[in-house]
């Protein structure tokens, strides 16, 4: 055995560890360092195919919104698009119940507000009356 | 305080083995040292729930990219070194953590593919140098390296590293029986004892000149105005 092996120099003599003491009122960093900007650190890693394994957020379910008609409503459209067909010098093709409802609801737009309110109030759904 | 982040995409290339050797030597050294265990099977944080125990050393864990820079800001603030064990894939959380770091030690096996994996860390901290505006050193740790030979192998891969001029530890954590006991033993190398692992001293020594290594590269960091790349404001 060597003597160095013996008394082997210790790798950190002429390292002062102390200058790395943290002191409650000095902080030491190597650099200023910048504040993060996540987003422009996420491009940078998905450029170098580096991915999320934060699970995906869940995809919020889109509920439809739906409008009820009633049997007697229907049978309005229904009326109109037999009225339509009957009429083939219109020259048009066939609208759909769609076109309908949009023209009647152009019809109630170009109403007062208070005769709005009170046409809605006259046909609203059972149960809500 | 200083943080050092163990980085590579590539899971065996020796990260947490190098980490606690660090970390355990200078909280032997009587500095206050906080390692965030980010690696999701939280080897080193396992090591203290089975009783692993020494002065100077706390351990968090981190299991949310979100929160890692946090997690790192508030160690720092209360440690005298902040060391950052990662997962071994290319996930975001590698990607906060180099950052944050003042050296990042990318540790790889000699093999080809460690060494294709280091250079994907490598080359982001190279990007990640234009995000953050500041330089982050980065050097390759080589690991699990034998001590009595030198392959042709891992010769060809150390001047290719030179050519590349990629800057690697002088040191290499080499092939220890003493570095797995401390898992095994719950332990760290100052506690283990001559019976329970042969060749104690070379892996003591060994570790040492690691740590000794990585605080002079620091320090030797720490020295110069830190150096604004381009675009910088």
């Amino acid at each position: 055995m060597s003597n160095t092996e013996k008394n082997p120099v210790d790798p950190f003599a002429g390292i002062n560890l102390d200058e790395y003491k943290a002191s409650p009122r000095k902080k030491k960093t190597a650099v200023n360092k910048p504040p993060p900007d996540k987003d422009a650190m996420k491009a940078i890693a998905e450029q170098n195919d580096f991915q999320s394994r934060q699970a995906a957020p869940k995809k919020q379910k889109i509920v439809p919104k739906t409008f009820s008609l009633f049997q007697e409503d229907c049978s309005i459209i229904n009326d109109v698009l037999k009225a339509y067909l009957e009429n083939p010098d219109e020259g048009l093709s066939q609208p759909s119940g769609s076109d309908i409802v949009r023209a009647a609801l152009h019809i109630l737009a170009e109403k007062p507000k208070r005769e709005q309110v009170a046409l809605v109030k006259e046909h609203r759904g059972r149960g809500r009356r | 305080m200083p943080v050092i982040v163990f980085a590579s995409p590539k899971g065996g290339a020796g990260k947490t083995t190098s980490a606690f050797l660090l970390a355990t030597e200078l909280a032997n050294r009587n500095m206050n040292v906080t390692i965030i265990d980010a690696d999701p099977n939280h080897p080193i944080d396992n090591w203290m729930k089975r009783g692993g125990l020494t002065d100077n050393l706390h351990i968090m864990t981190n299991d949310n990219e979100d929160s890692i820079l946090d997690d790192i800001d508030n160690a720092a603030n209360q440690s005298d070194f902040v060391i950052v064990d990662l997962e071994g894939t290319a996930n975001i959380a590698v990607v906060y953590a180099i950052a944050s770091a003042d050296l990042v030690i990318v540790p790889s096996q000699r093999s080809t593919l460690d060494a294709g994996e280091a250079a994907k860390a490598f080359a982001l901290v190279k990007d990640q140098t234009r995000v953050t505006k500041r330089e982050i050193p980065v050097a390759l740790l080589l690991t699990r390296t034998s001590p009595a030979i030198r392959s042709k192998g891992l010769n060809r891969m150390l001047e290719s590293l030179g050519a590349n001029k990629i800057a690697s530890f002088i040191v290499e954590i080499n092939e220890r029986e003493a570095f797995k006991a401390v898992f095994d033993h719950t332990c760290t190398l100052a506690q283990l004892e001559h019976a329970q692992v042969s060749g104690l001293e070379k892996a003591r020594k060994n570790a040492a000149e690691f740590a000794a290594e990585a605080i002079q590269k620091l320090g030797s960091l720490q020295s110069k105005k830190p150096k604004k790349v381009k675009g910088a404001t």
